[in-house]
Parts: C-alpha cells; structure tokens; sequence
C-alpha cells in the first residue's frame, strides 16, 4: 500500500500526526487505571518531538494508543487520531495494519528482548517489507542489505543470515533501527531506544537515529525519561505528569524557560556540566500519583512547592506561555502570584 | 553441531551402560537364585541344572562381563517362565503392535493438545478456555485404568461403538489410543497454553505487531514458533509416560502387546523377562531423549550454535 | 533555585471573569506542602514469609488446594473415628452392596464397608506419598547443597551423575525396585524415595549455587564462619520456598505412580489397601458395580487435583522470578 491515505482535515502546516484528546483506559484487577487523560498534540514534518516525564506518567502509552498496540487490558477510550490527514482512531485492524510498520515505525526500549529469536535479522528485516510494498523477497533482501549497511552492520550480506543472539545490545539496537526504517515510514516512534544500552553505545545510536533521520526526511518521535537526549536530539518537547501533558514548547524553551513547577523540579535534578559553579542536585519529594484514582485537579499539586488552594480541586487550562509554549499550571493564570514568572528565567 | 552430536551420543551411551549396570546389580541382588521361585516345579536337580546351564556359578565379574557382551550383542536373554523363549523373540513379537500404538498416541498427544492449548490461549478468560481447562483437569488427575474402564462401560459394552479386546481392526485401536493419551493431552495443553501466553507477552511479539504484521502471522509465525519449544523438550517425558501408560491400557484391552507382556512377567515373576524388558524399554526411551535433544537444538536456534561456539 | 516572593496580585486581573466556583482571592494562596508526609512510604515492609503468605491468601485456587489437603490429612489420621466398622472384616451376606444409609459407600465384593476402606486407603495413599516425599527431601537437599557447597570438579561429578540417573525412566526402575524388594508399604516407599531425590537435588543445587555469591553469605564467610554452618543457617532455609514447591508437587506424582503400581500388581500388599489397589480391584468389577469404583478413583483424583491447586499457588508464591 503507498502512503497516501484520503486527504481531510489538513491544517495550514500539515502535520504529519494530530492527536486530539486522546483517553486511555487499563482494565486491572484493582480497579480502571486513568494512564492518559485528554492529551493533545501535533507533529511536524522533519521535526524531532520529545516526550519526557517519570516513569509511568503515561508517555509510551500514548504512543501505543496512537497504533492501537496496547495489551489486552488497555483500551482508547477518546479522542482522535489524524495521520498524514486521515482519522486513524475509526480504523479497524487491517487498515492499522497498513500504517503499522509501513508509514509508521517504532523502536523499542530493550534490544536485547525486542527481536524475535528463533527468526534470522534478514527474515525479521524483510517480512513486514514484503507485505507492505508488495516486492518480492529477492528484491526485499538487497534493501535489507543496504538497509544493515546504513545502520553501520559490517558485512550486512553476511550477516542477514546470522540470528538476534550473535549481536550485541548495540548492534541489536542498530538492527532495530533498520527494521523501523526499512520502509520509509513518514513518522519513526522511538520509545525510550537507548535506555537499556551503556553510555557510550547510548551516544552511537543518537548519531545513528539523527542521521537516518535526515537522510530520508522522516518525523520522530523520542519518549525519553533522559532529558541530555532530549537537548541532543529533539526540536520540540513535551512534559508528561499523571497521564496529561503539562508543559510543551521548543528545546530552548523548556531547558532556558520552563513554566512549569514539575518541568522545574524535572531540570532541577538533572547535573549541569557547565554550571559554573557545582550546584546542588535537588530531587522532586514525594511519588507520581496514582491513576487509578486521578486527582481531580493538577496532578502535580501534592508535590508542588508552589501549589494553591486551587490547584487541588481544578485542572488548570493549558495557557500559552509564547509562540508554541504552553504551561498547564495555574500559576499562569493573570490572577496567581507573579513570582513564578520573574523567577522562571533564572532557573537554569 | 558436530561436536554437540558426540556430547549427546557419549551421554546417551554412559546413560545406557549405567541402566545395564544397575540393572544387573538388582536382579542379582535378589535372595537366592531366579530359578528358586520355580524349584517347586523343577526340584533341585534341574534347578542346579539351569544354574550351571546359565552360568549363574561363576564369579560375579565374570556373568557381569559376558551379560555386557551379550547385550553389546543385542542378545537380551531368555524367559524363566518359558525357558525354550528367548526374550528377543517374544519383543520382537510384541514390540510392533506396542509401537503402532504408542506412537499414535504420542502423535494423537502433541496435535491435539497443541491445539487445545493455543485456542485455549487466545480465547484467555472465555468459555472455550474455561472447558478445556475442565477437560485438563480431568485428564490430569484421573488415573488412565479409570479412563480405560470407563470407556470399555460406555463406549464398548453400553453404546457398542467401538471393539474392546484386541486390535484387530483400526476400530479396535480408537478406545486404547483414546484412554492412552487422554493424560499426556491433558498436559501438553496446559503447557502448550501457558507457553503461548508466556510468549505473547514478550517484547518481540510487540515488536511484530508494530511492524504490521496481521493477527494471524504474528500468532502462526511469531508466537507459536517461540512457544513450541518448551513444548518440545516434554517429548521425552511424554514418551516415558505412554510407554508405561501402554502396560496398564495394553493389558485392560488385552493388547497383545510388550506392556502386556511385562505385566504378565510381573505377576508371574518371571525375573529374567522383567529384566530383559526393562533393558530394551530403557533403552527406547534414551534413544527417544537423544532424537528429542538433537530435534530441539534444530527448532531453537540459541542452542546449536551456543555449542558449537563454545 | 529560587524562592517564591511574596504573592503580588496583579491589580488589572482582578477584573477578568472567575469561571470557577470559590472565590479567587483566596483560590491563589499557596498551601505549602509536607515534604516528610510525601516521602511516606505507605506499605509496611513485610519478610518474604509474609508477603508470600499474603499473595498465597490472594489466590483462591491455592487456598481451596490448601484447605482440601489439611481436610484429607485429618481424614487420613484421624480417619478411623469416622467410621464404627473395621476394613477387612468382611460381611459375607452383605457383599456389593449399593450406597445406604449405612454403608455410605456401598460394600465390596466380601462385604467390607467401603466407605471404611476409602477412608484406610487415604491414609496408606498419604502416608506413602508424605513419607516417600521427606526422603527423596531429604536425599536430594543434601545431595544438592554438598555438590553447589563444595563446588568445582565435585559439583561437576556428582551433576553428571544426577543428568546420567536423570535419563533413567524412573517408574521402570520403580518396578525393578519393588520387584527385588517384594511388594509392600516400606518398599514402595523405599522405591519412591530413590527415584524422586534426583529433580529435588538439581533445584537446590541451582538455589543454593546462586545463593552461595550473595552478599549475606559473602559477609558471614568473610567473618570466619564455616561452610557447613552457613550451608546449614543461611543457604537451606533460603532455599525452603523451592524445596516446599517441588515437595507439595511431588506428592500428586507419587500418589499416581502408587495407583500404577498397584494396578500391575506390585502395589501395597493385603491387608493394607491404598487407593489406587482399591481403584484397580474395582476396576475388574465395574461393569456390574460401578460404584465400587467410583468413590476411591474420585478420591484419588480430588488429592492430586488438590495437591496441583496448592503446590501451583505456593509455586507463584513463593516463587520471586514470578513476582510483580
């Protein structure tokens, strides 16, 4: 299938993807668990978009609500997706299935678990290559080839052949990369792709994932709890908390101008290299709320230094802070106390 | 692979010399001599007779010696009960219609509790899971003679749809093949079940669906291939139970069968023909292991070429 | 980092509309936070022994397990009060009766109560099964904590020898066993005990290896105490909640392989009877009686169906690979 889905609902800069209030729910055993709640976004042709936030905050939940690839137990229960212009959240299984991996890729977090042991590299490279653009498995293995080549795999003919557990984590990691990208999808979803590599391979794969990324024109998206990733790699971010997102802009705008206290708190117990003098890392008190019972206002209020009697009871509006940046936080609110705003630019 | 081929065939013969040695040790270690059961029969002249006529006389070492030569020889030696019967004889009688059975059972096993296993797997939860978890159940806790007679009540001598003794015709193979491997289905469905749901939830299967594979390749190809492993290595296991399982059914539904004839020498305690018999299954069911070992490291990849790196 | 200032309202937003409830001069005050309330940690800790328990309660099925094989080992002591009549008296006008009132399970074919005889079988089926299973418990937890213990060439050997044995159908050599030793309760017993280590020591020798290189065994070692000691206070008990599972799970196989057993002819001998020789001796009469077969099969399949319920449920309890 080619990528062109039925052109509707495009907007003046045509993004590649638009999410609008999207919802998801978990079905447990204690109870439903609340993991996205109303989150809205877009990206851009080309551009790189963060996703940042702790562990659970429901940042790579709403990737795989946006391809429908969650477990049994999960399930969307809101909003819409637009993809390349078309409504994706009405599509039914074999229609996700021509966007899936086709015009849409994804990279994983553990290498060493993400492929399949019992299939070889070529196989696994070429299975969802044949079905989607229709090729034969001959002309499939000589983009698979190229494909090792591009990702750096040293004698890629060779090593089409080989299985997952002759790699190492990094060299798995790179065969990911060359799955995802295989088809020339229009947008790559990289869902936390170095956390489980060491430092220095961590460092390879950025390089690999930006240059790829620029040679074949493709939108990313990187879920990431590693905010060094994001400066390196991103153009834009957004901060997830509790299952919403409570502040967006561009790089400069959240690392130089963060408006929200937990995008604060977030920077705050991170090291700076180049802080001039050594300063104190300061860790965010407290744990991330419990969305089997959401707040019913800011979920950030019991851990917030700053937060207001109103914070509790009412979740604050996403107000614009400048051109594309958006805080989630009432202290943006005309009325709140002014502090915050003085005070934000001196942060970092 | 080579190499894995020697590992695997020293063990297997190290496996089978240990069998032939404990088994030597045992039956020597019953009081008095194999004949002294029968001397009743034979009185004390012909018992010294056989004795000598068996070299049960000489020094210890010396039987142990010409015993591991006779078996090098595939010679299993002779009936006690029936002294003109060399044991090879009647196995080589017996063997056929055993084997016949018991591989259709295994066969009948594996298709059918795989099977049971994967839809019992993909419909988690639901009410195909729910009967075949009550029909593993049953078949995992009742004893098969239970099974056995129960069949022959209602199949054979109230409904009359199928011959109960012998196995004359395919029709008479359909109740001993059921009640044979009512167990072994029972059990390679649960672990057929809990394999794929442990599969399913794997990191490479995500990855699968990411890719945009359909529903049913990701389940046929993705899914199954990872979970039939450990399904695999019960082979053996599975092998071991059917052979003893055949004594119990073969001799319900009078077989006539090598299982039947080990329960006929238990009961007559016919010492050599137990011994003789023990040797040659033991020896089926390590050749079985060895062919499952070697067949295991052909479906997982990990294995053979973890040894051979080594 | 900063501190906040002292709140400035903004005079010209005072004017804007209020939207929500409450009044918004008060709405916008800070609250302060607690941070010592925040790093609460809400769960008391618990010791391994009380966080399996409370995931073992969780499950249904294993309790239900639990409670059937509490209820059958007091049938199997205290059995005999239950019943006014004595197994192997035999009452000749009363043979193979139905179930009544009286006899609640029907009689057999020499008028013997079976209801008496079911509760006897028990009770030789379950010591059988408890007392096999201590031994080959025994056996194997030695066997394998000496070969993980000392390590190296020995713990090389004495593998070899178990993976050799392990290759060995175990219920042929049971019958090679009971055949040398005579049918009877201490043979099958014996015969159990020697064919059922094997599994048991390959799991303590794998627990007690990865134990060994601990931090706690490393620190006792490093203070001087012996090996044998540690082996004893630190690694076995450590190594309980495996040795507990396989117990529980050995038990169903050893109940099986004695109804086997006793349906060749090589099970308890008379006037003992177990389940399983009660199960084959009705088995020849069942077409005419069938209820003689029914009870002491039912029996047998309730106390492996029981023992699987409880030694799964401990397996997922005890087991910390399984825990969230």
């Amino acid at each position: 299938m080619s990528a062109a889905p039925h052109q509707t609902a495009v907007s003046p800069r045509s993004e590649i993807l638009r999410v609008e209030n999207l919802q998801t729910e978990f079905h447990t055993s204690a109870g439903v668990v609340r993991a996205v709640r109303d989150v809205s976004f877009s990206v851009f042709p080309g551009e790189t978009l963060g996703i940042v936030g702790e562990s659970g905050c429901g940042k790579s939940v709403t990737m795989a609500s946006i391809l429908r690839l969650l477990p049994d137990t999960g399930r969307v229960v809101g909003g819409s997706v637009f993809f390349n212009g078309a409504d994706i959240s009405k599509y039914n299984d074999v229609r996700m299935e021509a966007i899936r991996g086709n015009l849409v890729g994804m990279i994983f977090q553990d290498p060493m678990t993400s492929l399949n042991p019992v299939y070889s590299v070529g196989e696994q490279l070429i299975e969802h290559l044949v079905k989607h653009k229709g090729i034969t498995r001959k002309a499939a293995r000589v983009k698979a080839v190229d494909m090792l080549a591009m990702v750096g795999i040293d004698n890629p003919s060779e090593r089409l052949k080989s299985f997952p557990h002759q790699f190492s984590g990094g060299m798995r990691q790179r065969v990911m990369v060359a799955i995802a990208l295989i088809t020339d999808p229009l947008l790559l979803i990289a869902d936390e792709p170095t956390t489980a590599l060491d430092v220095t391979i961590q460092a390879q794969i950025l390089e690999l994932m930006k240059r790829l990324k620029a040679e074949l024109e493709t939108a990313a998206i990187l879920i990431t709890h590693d905010l060094g990733v994001v400066a390196d790699t991103c153009d834009r971010v957004l901060v997830m908390y509790g299952g919403k997102i409570v502040e967006q802009g561009r790089v400069g705008d959240i690392f130089y101008r963060p408006q929200h206290p937990y995008t604060q708190g977030l920077l705050g117990s991170v090291p700076n290299p180049k802080a001039p003098v050594r300063e104190r890392l300061v860790p965010i008190p407290g744990q991330p709320p419990d969305l089997l019972s959401p707040p019913k206002g800011c979920p950030f209020v019991p851990r917030c230094r700053y937060a207001m009697a109103v914070c509790s009871d009412h979740m604050p509006d996403s107000y614009p802070v400048a051109d594309g940046h958006k805080s989630a936080c009432w202290l943006q609110h005309p009325r709140a106390p002014r502090a915050d705003r003085a005070a934000a630019g001196v942060t970092r | 692979m080579l190499r894995m081929t020697i590992r695997i065939v020293v063990s297997t013969v190290l496996t089978l010399w240990t069998i032939a040695t404990i088994t030597f040790v045992l039956m020597h270690s019953i009081p008095g001599s194999p004949f002294t059961r029968i001397d009743d029969e034979f009185g004390p002249m012909i018992q010294a007779m056989m004795e000598e006529r068996y070299g049960l006389n000489d020094p210890l070492h010396v039987q142990y010696g010409r015993y591991l030569a006779n078996l090098v020889r595939g010679d299993l030696g002779f009936s006690l009960t029936r002294p003109g019967l060399r044991a090879n004889a009647i196995i080589a009688r017996t063997f056929p219609p055993s084997a016949r059975l018991g591989l259709m059972a295994i066969a009948l096993s594996f298709t059918t509790g795989i099977l049971l296993g994967v839809t019992a797997a993909v419909n988690q939860g639901k009410m195909a899971d729910k009967i075949a978890l009550f029909f593993a159940t049953l078949g995992i806790t009742t004893p098969n003679f239970v099974f056995a007679t129960l069949f022959i009540y209602v199949f054979g001598v109230h409904l009359r749809w199928f011959p109960v003794m012998g196995i004359d015709t395919p029709a008479h193979y359909v109740l001993p093949l059921v009640a044979l491997s009512i167990g072994t289905v029972a059990f390679v469905s649960r672990l057929t079940r809990s394999s794929v749901l442990d599969v399913i939830r794997q990191d490479f299967i995500r990855t699968a669906r990411a890719k945009g594979l359909t529903r049913q390749s990701v389940l046929y190809k993705h899914v199954l291939r990872n979970a039939i492993i450990p399904v695999i290595t019960v082979l053996g296991p599975v092998l071991a139970t059917t052979l003893t399982g055949s004594f119990v059914i073969e001799s319900i539904f009078a077989i006539p069968g090598l299982g039947n004839q080990l329960v006929n020498a238990v009961s007559n305690r016919d010492y050599t023909m137990i011994m003789a018999m023990t040797l040659f299954f033991s020896f089926i069911l390590v050749l079985g292991n060895m062919l499952v070992d070697i067949l295991y490291s052909v479906v997982d990849p990990r294995i053979t070429l973890h040894n051979t790196n080594k | 980092m900063y501190e906040p200032d002292s709140p400035t309202i903004d005079p010209a937003a005072q004017t804007d509309d209020w939207p929500l409830p409450g009044d918004p001069t008060i709405l916008f005050l800070p609250m302060g936070t607690d941070v010592a309330m925040l790093e609460r940690i809400d769960r008391e800790s618990m010791s391994f022994w009380q966080d399996s328990w409370r995931r073992l309660r969780k499950n249904k099925l294993a309790l239900t397990g639990g409670v059937f094989v509490i209820l059958f080992t007091l049938i199997a002591i205290f059995g005999p009060m239950l019943t006014r009549y004595n197994p192997n008296s035999q009452q000749l006008r009363l043979t193979n009766q139905g179930p009544s009132a009286t006899h609640w399970f029907g009689t057999d074919q020499f008028g013997r109560d079976l209801f008496t005889r079911v509760v006897y079988g028990i009770r030789i089926s379950l010591i059988v099964a408890y007392v096999s299973t201590v031994f080959s418990v025994a056996i194997g937890v030695t066997y394998g904590t000496v070969s993980a213990v000392l390590g190296g060439q020995v713990d090389n050997v004495m593998m070899r020898i178990v993976d050799i044995m392990m290759g060995i159908p175990s219920l042929l050599y049971l019958i090679l066993l009971i055949v040398v030793l005579g049918p009877g309760l201490w043979s099958i017993i014996a015969a159990f005990a020697l064919t059922g280590w094997l599994g048991m020591a390959r799991m303590v020798r794998a627990e007690v290896l990865s134990l060994k290189n601990r931090e706690f065994v490393l620190a006792s070692r490093a203070l001087g105490t012996r090996m044998r000691t540690i082996a004893a206070r630190h690694l076995v008990p450590n190594a309980l909640g495996t040795i507990i599972v396989l117990a529980t799970l050995s038990i169903p196989g050893a109940i099986f392989a004695e109804a086997f057993l006793s349906y060749i002819g090589l099970g308890i001998t008379a006037p003992q009877a177990s389940l399983g020789v009660l199960a084959s001796d009705a088995s020849d009469t069942f077409m005419t009686f069938p209820h003689q077969l029914l009870f002491p099969a039912l029996a047998i399949s309730l106390i492996i169906l029981f023992f699987n319920f409880l030694g799964d449920g401990l397996r997922d309890a005890l087991d910390p690979k399984m825990k969230k």
